[in-house]
């Protein structure tokens, strides 16, 4: 395995990020997570990118404000649900 | 059965299923209100937040989810109980989005993204540029720097990390929501988390961080 400073650069940093956001996506396969879970042992930049990339997924699940549903919405829904069903007449 | 109808293809169906049209149910009334109670209104929370992240305007996006359950009411003979309900209807929430309400907005015109998708997976174009960018520096913006940086993308873009990383569907259901390939999923998802990243790369610098 290669073993790559922060300064070089990974060699094969094209696999490795293609990996990297399958991982984090959980669509890695198993033989994928493996090689990369054992690369960024000994790989500086790729363990920069998966930091930097698991941050960029936390920040968005965390900061960003969540409208709230406008009250009358729900029941907008409902009662016109309910008069389609009512029988005509 | 017109063209309307095949986007209530039921999500649990393989491609080839679909192909020969989706499988209908007859519910009973009670039924139907069950399964509209029970597995539908249980996700107007994320529904609503996607259609506001569509639309940017909280008027159309009460209309487009309204819409949406009434479109899923209307259909529900053609959902089959018990499966993904929420890809369902972030689908039929999508194809609205685009059929009604993209045509009145003030979006400029859609972006050809076949087009975009093509340019930036042919071999001229470094796909794998890095951006640099601090851990700390994400760790200490605040929720508007996020939120404007995902908004300013695209809305191909924006939509497949809010369905990927807000909503937290797979590649397979979010290529089914699309009607694109997974294939395609993943290189809009690639390019859209580069572009996110540049954005975010922005405002870290407007930050002081280098």
């Amino acid at each position: 395995m290669e073993q790559s400073s922060a300064k070089e650069g990974c060699k094969e940093s094209v696999k490795c990020i293609e990996i990297l956001h399958l991982l984090l996506d959980n669509e890695a396969s198993p033989t994928q997570e493996d090689y990369l879970r054992s690369h960024l042992d000994s790989c500086l930049p790729c363990l920069k990118n998966y930091k930097v990339e698991t941050e960029i997924r936390n920040i968005l699940r965390t900061k960003l404000e969540k409208r709230e549903v406008p009250a009358d919405l729900l029941n907008a829904i409902k009662s016109k649900i309910s008069v389609s069903l009512a029988p005509e007449g | 059965m017109g063209k309307e109808f095949a986007e209530f293809i039921d999500m649990s169906t393989t491609v080839t299923e679909t192909m020969e049209g989706p499988k209908r149910h007859s519910y009973s009334d009670s039924k139907k209100m069950k399964i509209f109670n029970g597995e539908f209104l249980p996700h107007i929370d994320s529904m609503y937040n996607f259609a506001y992240r569509l639309t940017f305007d909280d008027d159309e996006a009460k209309d487009l989810v309204q819409e949406t359950y009434f479109k899923a009411f209307r259909f529900i003979d053609s959902f089959q109980e018990g499966t993904n309900a929420k890809a369902w209807l972030f689908r039929i929430l999508k194809n609205s989005f685009i059929n009604d309400f993209r045509k009145k907005s003030k979006e400029p015109a859609k972006v050809d993204y076949q087009e975009v998708e093509t340019y930036y997976n042919s071999d001229d174009v470094d796909e794998h540029i890095t951006v640099d960018l601090r851990v700390d520096a994400l760790q200490n913006m605040i929720g508007d720097e996020v939120s404007n940086a995902l908004n300013a993308l695209d809305v191909d873009f924006r939509t497949v990390i809010i369905l990927c990383d807000l909503e937290g569907f797979t590649y397979e259901e979010m290529a089914k929501i699309l009607d694109i390939p997974i294939g395609t999923v993943r290189s809009r998802l690639h390019r859209a988390r580069n572009l996110l990243k540049e954005k975010l790369k922005s405002y870290a610098q407007t930050m002081g961080y280098k």
